[in-house]
C-alpha cells in the first residue's frame, strides 16, 4: 500500500510557495509522510500531521516567497505586495461601509448563503461518517460478515446455527478469524436497585477479529465460551464510567447478572463501537446452551470474519463453498441447499439507511446550488442597480481593474461571511441532529455517537461559497469593467430584457424554480408513499396499546411453572388496574421483526425440512392476546382457559398460513410438528386468526403459528394493555401491580404501540427523509417565488416608459398584462419542465424508499406543476397590477 | 564576507548544527526530524526552509540538487553543506557566546 498524502493541504501549500521552493518542499514533506509517519502512527493520524505540517507552513511559505521576489525584484523597484494588502484592506473597508448602509440586503445575502452551506456541512459530515469514514477497527476493509443465506426471505443474509458457526470456524481457511455474536440483555443489580441493560454475547476471538484490545484486563478466550466455564464479563467504556464510576481496579471485581456473579476482567476502550449491536453495555462470553449445541437448524448466531492477508474475495467465496457444501453433506435433512456468503462488514452495517442518505445528501447538494443561486440573484439585482455608480467611478478616473477589484470584494466579504456563520448554523445542525434523533438509530450507525463537524465539509462548503462569490463576483465585474462611462451614465437601465445582466436573472430564477420543482417531486413522492404505509393495516389496533417486556430468570424463575405463575398473577392484576380494558401477552411484538421462526412440518409429511416454503414465524401468546390487539377470528377458535399444559396441544395460526400452507381443505383440524420441542409433539391446529404485520409495514405478511403460553412458556415476554387513555400515563400503575408481585423485577422497553409504529425503521426512515425534503422544498420555492417576484417587478419599473408608450398608442390592459406574464411564464414553464426531467431521471435512486408509489406517480408530478403555476401566476399579479396604473404622461414625462 | 561575520540566531545555529551532524544526508526532512530529535520542539519544515533559505543567502549553507524518488512523488531533494564562512560564523558564535558566559554561575536558578 502507498497512501496518497492529502490532496488538499498538499495543493494549499503548494500554491503558497515560490515555484524555487515548491518541489524540495513538499518532496520533502510526502518522504517523511511515507516513509515514516504513516507507519509509525497510522494513515489516519498521518494525515493530519500532514495537514497540521501544511497550514502551519504556509506564513514560511509566504516569507520565502517574499525573500524570492524581493531578491528578484531589481533594488529600486518597489514590491508588488507593498500596496495590494492595504489596498485590498481599503476595498473591504469601503464593501463593509456600503452594506452598513444596505443592512437588509447584505443580511438576506448572508442568510441565504448560510443556510446552504449549513445543511451541506452538517448533512455531508453525517453522510461521511456513516458511508465512508473507515470504521474504528484494524484494516477494516478486510473486515466481512459471514452468512448463510436464508431461502425463506428471497436470498437475505440470515444466521447460523451453532454447529454451522464451528464448523466454518473450523474449515475456512480464507479467513484468518472468525467469531460469533448475539444479543440481549440481563439483569444488572448494583446497590440494591436491578436495571436491565442491553449485552452481547460473543465467542472467544470476537475482539481480536475487529482489532480491539481492552484498556484495562484481557478478553475471552476458548475456556470461557466452554458451558460450566467461569461467568466472566467485559465492561464497554461507557459503562465502566457511568455504572462503575471509571474505577480502574474493577478488573477482578464481581458483578452481579441475571442475580449471578460475574467477574470483571476487563474494559473496553472509550473509542470501541460495534453498530450491530450498538447499545450494548457489556460483552459476555457466547455460552451455548444445550439446545442450541444440539440443534443444528436452529439459527440464531452472526459470524464475522478477517479475511487472511493475500486472499481474493473470489478465493473467499470458493472456500466457503466448501464449507457449505460439508454443511449439506452433514446435515442434509436441514442444510440440503445451504449456502454461505460474506459481504463487507460495513455493508451489513449501513446498507439499509445509504438510499435515504443517499436522497437526503442529493437534495442537501440542490439546497446549496439553490442557495447560490439566489445570492447570485441578489448580487446581479444589485449590481444592475449600481451601473450608474460604476460609471461615475471611472469616469472621474477609476481603472477598470480597480473596479473589478472592488466587486469582487464586495461579493467576496458576503460570501465569507455567509460560509462563516453557515459553518456555525451547520454545527449546531449536528448537535440539534445528534440530540434529536433517538438513540437506538444512532448508536447502530458508525461513528454517529462521537460527531464532530468534518474540518473537510467545513472547508469545502466554505470554498465553495468563496468560489460562489468569485464566479459570481467575476461576470458582472468584468461586465462593469467593460462599460464605457458615458453609456452608463446615460442611460441608467432604460433597456432591459436585453441585457446580459436580466438574461442572467432570468436562467438564475429558471434554475431555481427547476430545484423547487425537484425537491418538491420527491417530497410529494414520499408524502404517498408515508400515506400509503400509515394506512397498511397492521392488522391489530395499534391506538391506547401500552407495552412493556419482562424477563424472568434466575433461581426465583427456575422452570416453566413459576414462569407461568407469575404470567397468569400479572395479567389478573394489569386486568384489574382502573381504565384498562385488558392485558395480554406475546414473546415479540409485533412490528419490531420477524423474530423466531421454526420450518412447519405436517403429521406423517416427509420431505426435505429446509424448503423456504415452510419457514413460518412462530409466537407465544396467552389466551387474551388476539381479542386485547383487536385480531379478528376468521374461523374455529382462540386459546380458552381449558388449554393447559395438561390438555392437548393446540396452536392458533394466522390466514396467511391458512392461505399458503393449507394442503388442500381447511387447516384446522390439522396436526403440525416442530422439529425443536422435546418429543416432537402434534400440535392440532383449532383457529384462524387475522393477519398481523411482525416484520414491518412495508414488509410482506408472513404465515405465523401462535402457541399457548399455557403450552409454551418462556422467561422473556412483552406485555401489552389496552387502556381506555393516554397510555402512557398507566405507567405508573402498571409498574407497581408487576412490583407487587416481585419487587426486584424491572420492567423494559416501556413503550406505547404508537411509539413502536413511529420509531420502526419503515416509518421512521421516511419521515426523516420527507420532513427534510419538505423543508428543503418549501424553502426553494419560497426563494424561488420571490426571485420571480423581484425579476417582474424589475421588468416593469425599467419598462414603464415602453410600457407607456404602447398605452398612449392605444393598448388595451389585456396587452399590458400579457407582457408581464410572458416574462413570468417562461421562466416558469421552462423550470418545471426542465424539473420534472430531472426528476424523473433521479426517481429511481430513491425506489426503494417508496412504498406502493411509481417514481413517476402523475398525481404527484401534477400536484407540484400546478403549484408552482399558481405561485408563478400569484408573484406576476402585482407588477401586473403596477404595469396596468402605468400613466402614459407621467411615463414619458419622466426621467 | 571579509573577516567580519554578522552573529547567528538560535535557531540558524541549531540548523546549521543539524545541517554537520547529518553530512551526506543534510536535507529538508532529515534537517526538520534531527532538530526535532535533538530539541525535542515541533518545527514545521517551512520553517526550517525559511531559515535554510535565508542561510544560503548570507553565504553559511550550499545548495545541490539531489536524484528524487518515489517517495518523494517524483520530487528532487536539495541537500545542504556547510561553507567556510559557516564554519566561521558558527565559530565565532560559539566563542562569543564562551566569553560571554565566562566567570558568570547563575545560583538562584541551579538551586530551583
Amino acid at each position: 500500500m502507498n497512501p496518497h498524502p492529502p490532496r488538499l493541504a498538499r495543493a494549499i501549500l503548494s500554491r503558497v510557495l515560490p515555484p524555487a521552493h515548491r518541489d524540495v518542499v513538499i518532496g520533502d514533506l510526502d518522504e517523511e509522510y511515507r516513509r515514516t509517519i504513516v507507519a509509525l502512527v497510522g494513515t489516519r493520524r498521518a494525515a493530519f500531521w500532514y495537514w497540521r505540517q501544511s497550514l502551519l507552513s504556509v506564513p514560511s511559505a509566504l516569507r520565502l516567497r517574499r525573500r524570492t521576489s524581493a531578491r528578484a525584484a531589481s533594488p529600486g523597484e518597489p514590491r508588488a505586495t507593498s500596496h495590494v494588502w492595504p489596498e485590498l484592506a481599503g476595498d473591504l473597508r469601503y464593501a463593509v461601509r456600503l452594506f452598513a448602509r444596505q443592512p437588509g440586503f447584505a443580511l438576506l445575502t448572508v442568510v441565504t448563503h448560510a443556510l446552504g452551506v449549513a445543511v451541506t456541512t452538517a448533512v455531508a459530515t453525517i453522510a461521511y461518517a456513516v458511508l465512508l469514514r473507515p470504521l474504528p477497527y484494524a484494516d477494516p476493509d478486510r473486515l466481512f460478515h459471514v452468512y448463510e443465506v436464508d431461502r425463506s426471505r428471497q436470498d437475505q443474509p440470515g444466521a447460523m446455527s451453532w454447529q454451522d458457526f464451528l464448523d466454518l470456524r473450523e474449515k475456512s481457511r480464507a479467513f484468518s478469524s472468525v467469531a460469533g455474536f448475539s444479543g440481549g440483555s440481563r439483569t444488572l443489580t448494583a446497590s440494591g436497585s436491578a436495571e436491565r441493560v442491553p449485552i452481547s454475547e460473543v465467542t472467544d476471538g470476537f475482539f481480536e477479529t475487529l482489532g480491539v484490545q481492552p484498556i484495562l484486563g484481557r478478553t475471552f478466550d476458548r475456556s470461557h465460551i466452554t458451558p460450566g466455564g467461569e461467568r466472566v464479563v467485559i465492561l464497554g467504556h461507557g459503562a465502566w464510567q457511568r455504572r462503575f464510576g471509571g474505577d480502574a481496579s474493577i478488573v477482578g471485581r464481581s458483578i452481579s447478572l441475571n442475580t449471578e456473579a460475574h467477574t470483571v476482567i476487563g474494559v473496553l476502550p472509550e473509542a470501541f463501537e460495534f453498530p450491530l449491536r450498538g447499545l450494548t453495555e457489556l460483552w459476555l462470553p457466547l455460552v451455548p446452551s444445550r439446545q442450541q449445541v444440539e440443534r443444528r437448524y436452529w439459527h440464531w448466531l452472526d459470524a464475522i470474519g478477517r479475511l487472511a492477508p493475500g486472499t481474493t474475495t473470489g478465493q473467499a467465496q470458493a472456500d466457503l463453498d466448501t464449507v457449505a457444501r460439508g454443511l449439506s453433506a452433514e446435515d442434509p435433512r436441514w442444510h440440503g441447499g445451504a449456502i454461505v456468503r460474506f459481504g463487507p462488514l460495513r455493508e451489513r452495517i449501513v446498507g439499509n439507511v445509504r438510499p435515504a442518505l443517499l436522497v437526503i445528501l442529493a437534495a442537501v447538494g440542490l439546497v446549496l446550488v439553490a442557495a447560490c443561486a439566489s445570492v447570485a440573484g441578489l448580487l446581479i439585482a444589485r449590481w444592475s442597480s449600481r451601473t450608474h455608480e460604476m460609471g461615475l467611478r471611472a469616469a472621474i478616473g477609476a481603472g477598470s481593474w480597480r473596479l473589478v477589484r472592488q466587486l469582487l470584494a464586495e461579493s467576496l466579504l458576503l460570501s465569507g461571511a455567509g460560509g462563516v456563520v453557515g459553518a456555525a448554523a451547520g454545527y449546531w445542525l449536528l448537535r440539534v441532529f445528534v440530540t434529536t434523533v433517538p438513540r437506538p438509530f444512532l448508536a447502530s450507525l458508525p461513528h454517529l455517537d462521537r460527531l464532530t463537524l468534518d474540518p473537510a465539509a467545513v472547508l469545502c462548503a466554505l470554498s465553495l461559497s468563496v468560489a460562489t462569490g468569485l464566479i459570481v463576483g467575476i461576470a458582472p465585474a468584468v461586465a462593469a469593467a467593460r462599460t464605457s462611462p458615458a453609456d452608463s451614465l446615460r442611460s441608467s437601465g432604460r433597456t432591459w430584457s436585453g441585457s446580459g445582466q436580466g438574461r442572467a436573472r432570468v436562467a438564475l430564477v429558471t434554475a431555481q424554480i427547476a430545484f423547487a420543482v425537484v425537491l418538491l417531486t420527491g417530497a410529494a413522492l414520499l408524502g404517498r408513499s408515508m400515506w400509503r404505509l400509515l394506512n397498511v393495516s397492521p392488522g391489530f389496533n395499534p391506538g391506547n396499546l401500552l407495552t412493556m417486556r419482562v424477563n424472568l430468570s434466575g433461581d426465583k424463575y427456575n422452570g416453566p411453572e413459576p414462569v407461568r405463575q407469575f404470567h397468569n398473577l400479572l395479567l389478573g392484576r394489569l386486568a384489574a388496574i382502573p381504565g384498562s380494558s385488558g392485558a395480554a401477552t406475546i414473546d415479540q411484538l409485533p412490528l419490531t421483526g420477524r423474530g423466531n421462526t421454526g420450518s412447519v412440518i405436517f403429521d406423517g409429511e416427509a420431505g426435505a425440512a429446509d424448503e423456504p416454503s415452510r419457514v413460518v414465524a412462530i409466537r407465544s401468546i396467552s389466551a387474551t392476546y388476539p381479542e386485547v390487539m383487536g385480531i379478528p377470528l376468521i374461523r374455529g377458535r382462540v386459546f380458552a382457559a381449558s388449554d393447559r399444559d395438561t390438555s392437548p396441544r393446540v396452536v392458533l395460526v394466522n390466514r396467511t398460513f391458512a392461505e399458503r400452507l393449507s394442503r388442500g381443505g381447511d387447516v384446522i383440524g390439522e396436526r403440525i410438528v416442530f422439529e425443536f420441542f422435546t418429543g416432537r409433539p402434534r400440535w392440532e391446529i383449532v383457529g384462524v386468526v387475522g393477519d398481523e404485520q411482525f416484520d414491518g409495514l412495508d414488509k410482506e405478511l408472513m404465515p405465523v403459528v401462535y402457541f399457548p403460553f399455557a403450552q409454551n412458556s418462556g422467561g422473556a415476554f412483552s406485555i401489552v394493555v389496552r387502556t381506555g387513555n393516554d397510555p402512557a400515563a398507566q405507567t405508573a400503575a402498571v409498574r407497581a401491580a408487576a412490583a407487587s408481585i416481585d419487587p426486584g423485577l424491572p420492567l423494559f422497553q416501556l413503550r406505547t404501540m404508537d411509539q413502536i409504529v413511529g420509531q420502526s425503521e419503515a416509518v421512521f426512515m421516511r419521515r426523516q427523509v420527507l420532513s427534510l425534503l419538505s423543508v428543503f422544498g418549501v424553502s426553494a420555492l419560497a426563494v424561488s417565488t420571490l426571485g420571480l417576484y423581484g425579476v417582474l417587478a424589475q421588468l416593469v419599473v425599467q419598462r414603464r416608459r415602453e410600457i407607456g408608450v404602447r398605452v398612449a398608442l392605444g393598448a388595451a390592459g389585456r396587452d399590458v398584462v400579457r407582457l408581464v406574464l410572458r416574462h413570468g411564464l417562461t421562466p416558469a414553464a421552462v423550470g418545471i419542465v426542465v424539473g420534472i426531467a430531472v426528476s424523473l431521471a433521479g426517481a429511481r435512486f430513491a425506489r426503494s424508499l417508496l412504498f406502493e408509489v411509481s417514481p413517476f406517480d402523475p398525481l404527484s408530478l401534477m400536484a407540484v406543476a400546478v403549484l408552482l403555476l399558481v405561485l408563478t401566476l400569484v408573484a406576476c399579479l402585482v407588477p401586473a397590477w403596477r404595469a396596468l396604473r402605468v400613466d402614459p404622461v407621467t411615463a414619458l414625462r419622466g426621467d | 564576507m571579509s573577516g567580519r561575520v554578522s552573529y547567528l540566531g538560535e535557531f540558524e545555529q541549531v540548523v546549521m548544527l543539524a545541517v554537520i551532524r547529518l553530512g551526506d544526508e543534510a536535507y529538508g526532512t532529515n534537517i526538520r526530524r534531527e532538530i526535532e530529535a535533538r530539541s525535542g520542539r515541533q518545527v514545521t519544515i517551512g520553517a526550517t526552509y525559511v531559515t535554510l533559505d535565508r542561510l544560503e543567502g548570507k553565504g553559511y549553507l550550499r545548495a545541490r540538487e539531489g536524484s528524487p524518488s518515489v517517495e518523494r512523488s517524483g520530487r528532487a531533494k536539495r541537500f545542504f553543506s556547510i561553507t567556510t564562512s559557516g564554519t566561521a560564523a558558527l565559530e565565532a558564535a560559539r566563542e562569543l557566546q564562551a566569553r560571554m558566559w565566562a566567570g558568570i554561575r547563575l545560583r538562584g536558578t541551579r538551586k530551583a
